[in-house]
């Protein structure tokens, strides 16, 4: 039977792949020439909407689109504290390059309702179902875009874009020419080090992208128990290569490789204690673009490794480290009939291999597989010149299957794992163009959160908090969390203002929430009892709220001022749980603003975050409960000086109002200062 | 007041003429303003969003190329665009990427001319001559190009071009063809296909 799958699977993997061989393909990230049509049309283009190209302000999602001068201007090295501008996302810091991003008011650590993709392949990892931010290899100086889409986007990109997606885009080795290189030395005696250097030619374009950061933890304080843990100094190191090559004016082809390996200091998502982790990941990527007779024809196919080595138990320094494997396969054809109708299909495989290991007492080699295979379609109608209508389907059946071997008496045996899961998910948006500078947008979608691997399959048996035996099991019959959200946005030009009005409103029900590790009694394994632990589906929650941004630029002033509001309602075992309606900060306000005067860039970004409850542990992780906050400030900005066409140099700093801020109940964060060299050439 | 009256009335006719061309002038005014967009002088904002669609297509245009600026010198509109759209191009216009453009006027009674070039762009009041002018572009493969978005809508240019209020690009997928013109896929998916 494993067999059977494992050859059912391949065997349409390499009918993807031969078919994305034979036939035609196009318009994948690295190969859209985003620069040119964003020249063009005097906007940024964006695929993370429907999966083809499209205007921003055309875009039939909740979007923002942060720009690379944005990023620039931000002052910031690390993606998370890029993404703090955008209204209705909510950022934690837990330690120097630890963070955890937060989509509407539902704030979790481990977020994994929130997929994030580089150019186009996923760095959102499957073990916990969350994104390690100070992991992902990218270089902050190659970066054109940051897109962010905030709603369920399951029905485009699969299963955990339940409550948004993130897409960071790079300059295209083929149609770019990005060569630079920054360091930057700053407070916490941080170092870091990027560069990026393109060739490219008749014959297509290569990228090699490499950089590193050490720097110490903050000193704050911790609870007692957290001392307990070790706590390492933060590092990253990581290198990219990533190349187009034009075989004929209409076939690309595209390959890329990534390697990266992280240290950081954050919270445990499930027992709320202090840890550390050491994250290495790699990835190797091959497809194709055909501008065919059928269309534009594209093949991304990826593998995806991490392991993860966490520090979290007063088990003598020993860590537990998890392994995941995913391989993606997509064929996608995108197609117009007639002139007004544009259509996308894609068919997916998708493979995750989960192994866990850690100071086990009872040995056992679990190993999760899940092979999941997808359809998906979108249906844009372009009514007329001010109507546009989107529609977009997704169903996908997976299978799930236990290949390891576990312990005899363990809750969940082998043929408890090997089940089948069918979803689907859907989008129907409506976009009107009322005047030139008015529009206005409706929509819903249906999203699909998937229980993580951990959450599926996790086994251990352990002595925990070094006396507890314990009996940690993940939960083949989880379902899977459906969320559907409605929502309504209104934009307008304010000419007279140089500015533009957003107003965004939404509401979204969760089904099915899944909660890690809750206590489930005794469970008797050789003969021995142990403490169980199992994930469990607690409930449901909604939220209701929305934005308001106006941002704008005149004479070399630039301003973006906004107020956020996400309030959200749990059934009390998921407020026991994971507690959402308690973390969700309510009230967000931010104020950008920046000036340009010749050579000089003078920027600062002010927030306030109102008092939330997040769940915290003080014993160790036997309990957690909702300790409240007081809210917070925060300020960061940068003065940039050009020192001529190709060296920059400029100051920076974050959490700049104290010198300690206490943004939740984990150690409070510490100012930040670095004086950062970037040359362009 | 006494010669008043008899004026009025011996006026009457002319009064209802000069109503009748008052309106007709009003109707001509709103039949030419509804009629702006598609007829449009090119402008150098319009000729910048044009050349801008050049490193879009799948066969790239580079080095120096002639930019053929089809006109008819018998209209004296479509003279003065056709000059001022070579006063653009000779006074140092900026193409995309290592483009060099030297703008080339070819009157429409010599359409042989086109033949050098691998851009065209057509100024307004040629509709007389689209088949002329359509038919020497396919044979020489030559991307045409117009403000004047009745020659993209009779498929006989290529791209229609249009900068304000907003960029807005119409494209022809029957003139393209025609002239084994292509684009890249992503940007048909951002044009009005006609």
């Amino acid at each position: 039977m494993r067999t059977n799958h494992y050859c059912t699977s391949y065997f349409l993997a390499g009918l993807i792949s031969a078919a994305a061989l034979v036939a035609p393909c196009d318009a994948q990230a690295q190969t859209v020439d985003y620069g040119s049509l964003q020249s063009l049309f005097g906007e940024p283009i964006t695929t993370s909407a429907t999966g083809t190209p499209q205007k921003a302000s055309d875009a039939p999602a909740n979007m923002t689109i942060i720009t690379a001068d944005e990023i620039r201007q931000s002052g910031s090295r690390n993606i998370a504290q890029i993404l703090s501008r955008v209204p209705g996302l909510d950022v934690l810091q837990e330690g120097f390059n630890s963070f955890t991003v937060g989509v509407r008011g539902y704030q979790q650590l481990y977020q994994p309702r929130l997929l994030v993709l580089l150019d186009g392949r996923q760095v959102f990892i499957d073990d916990y179902s969350r994104t390690i931010w100070d992991n992902i290899p990218v270089n902050i100086d190659d970066i054109r875009q940051i897109e962010v889409v905030k709603g369920a986007s399951s029905a485009l990109f699969g299963s955990n874009a339940a409550g948004g997606v993130i897409n960071i885009v790079t300059y295209s080795p083929v149609y770019d020419k990005n060569n630079v290189a920054s360091a930057s030395l700053g407070t916490q005696q941080s170092l870091s080090e990027d560069a990026t250097i393109t060739e490219n030619g008749s014959w297509g374009g290569t990228k090699f992208s490499a950089g590193g950061l050490n720097a110490q933890e903050f000193g704050t304080p911790r609870l007692p128990f957290d001392d307990q843990i070790p706590s390492f100094d933060p590092q990253h190191q990581y290198f990219v290569n990533s190349s187009v090559f034009q075989l004929t004016p209409n076939l690309h082809a595209n390959t890329e490789a990534t390697y990266s390996n992280s240290t950081s200091n954050s919270i445990d998502g499930i027992t709320y204690v202090a840890g550390a982790q050491k994250t290495t990941t790699w990835s190797a990527r091959a497809g194709f673009d055909w501008q065919s007779p059928y269309g534009l024809i594209t093949s991304n196919n990826y593998y995806n490794h991490s392991f993860v080595n966490f520090f979290e138990f007063n088990n003598g320094g020993v860590p537990y480290g998890i392994t995941v494997g995913l391989l993606v396969s997509q064929l996608q054809d995108q197609f117009k009939i007639g002139t007004d109708h544009t259509f996308r299909v894609e068919l997916e495989y998708r493979h995750k291999n989960f192994t866990n290991t850690g100071a086990e007492v009872v040995p056992q080699t679990p190993e999760l597989s899940e092979n999941n295979y997808a359809v998906s379609g979108t249906w844009l109608w372009q009514v007329n010149d001010k109507l546009s209508w989107t529609n977009a389907m997704r169903v996908d059946h997976e299978q799930m299957d236990q290949i390891g071997t576990l312990a005899p008496g363990v809750f969940s045996t082998s043929a408890d794992y090997s089940h089948v899961n069918n979803t689907w998910s859907a989008n129907s948006d409506i976009v009107y163009k009322a005047t030139d500078s008015d529009s206005f947008r409706a929509g819903y979608g249906r999203g699909i959160q998937l229980p993580s691997l951990i959450q599926s399959g996790f086994d251990q048996i352990f002595i925990f908090d070094g006396f507890l035996p314990a009996d940690a099991e993940g939960n083949p019959h989880l379902k899977p969390t459906i969320v559907q959200d409605l929502g309504v946005d209104y934009d307008r030009k304010l000419a007279s203002l140089y500015s533009t009005l957003k107003l965004s409103t939404f509401y979204e029900y969760n089904q099915d929430i899944v909660a890690g590790l809750q206590a489930l009694g005794i469970q008797t394994i050789l003969g021995n009892p142990y403490f169980s632990f199992i994930s469990q589906n607690v409930g449901s929650s909604y939220g209701w709220g929305g934005e308001v941004q106006l941002k704008g630029s005149h004479g070399g002033f630039r301003w973006d001022a906004s107020y956020s509001l996400a309030r959200v309602v749990d059934q009390p075992f998921v407020a026991s749980t994971v507690d959402y309606q308690g973390s969700a900060p309510e009230h967000h306000f931010r104020l950008l603003f920046g000036y340009t005067t010749g050579p000089w860039d003078f920027d600062a970004n002010g927030q306030y975050v109102t008092p939330d409850k997040i769940l915290r542990s003080v014993d160790g992780g036997v309990t957690s409960s909702p300790i409240s906050t007081s809210g917070y400030e925060s300020l960061s900005g940068r003065i940039g000086y050009k020192v001529n066409d190709h060296i920059t140099l400029a100051l920076s700093g974050a959490n700049l109002a104290q010198t300690t801020t206490h943004e939740s109940p984990y150690p409070a964060v510490e100012r930040q200062v670095f004086l950062n060299l970037t040359g362009k050439f | 007041m006494h010669n008043r009256q008899p004026l009025l009335k011996q006026n009457i006719p002319a009064r209802i003429y000069s109503l009748t061309r008052s309106a007709m002038m009003l109707a001509t005014g709103i039949i030419l303003l509804a009629a702006c967009p598609v007829c449009a002088a090119t402008d150098q904002a319009d000729l910048s969003v044009g050349m801008k669609t050049l490193p879009l297509l799948t066969t790239k245009i580079t080095g120096v190329a002639t930019l053929a600026i089809v006109y008819d010198p018998d209209n004296p509109t479509s003279k003065e665009e056709a000059d001022g759209i070579k006063a653009v191009l000779d006074s140092g216009f900026e193409a995309p990427g290592d483009l060099k453009l030297i703008g080339a006027l070819v009157p429409v009674g010599n359409l042989g001319k086109m033949a050098r070039s691998r851009i065209a762009i057509l100024t307004g009041g040629l509709s007389a001559y689209y088949d002329a002018i359509s038919a020497a572009a396919e044979n020489n493969s030559i991307l045409t190009m117009s403000t004047d978005l009745n020659c993209v809508k009779s498929n006989k240019c290529v791209l229609g071009i249009a900068s304000k209020p907003r960029v807005e690009i119409y494209f022809s997928k029957a003139a393209a063809d025609a002239a084994k013109i292509s684009f890249a896929e992503a940007f048909t998916m951002l044009v009005k296909l006609i």
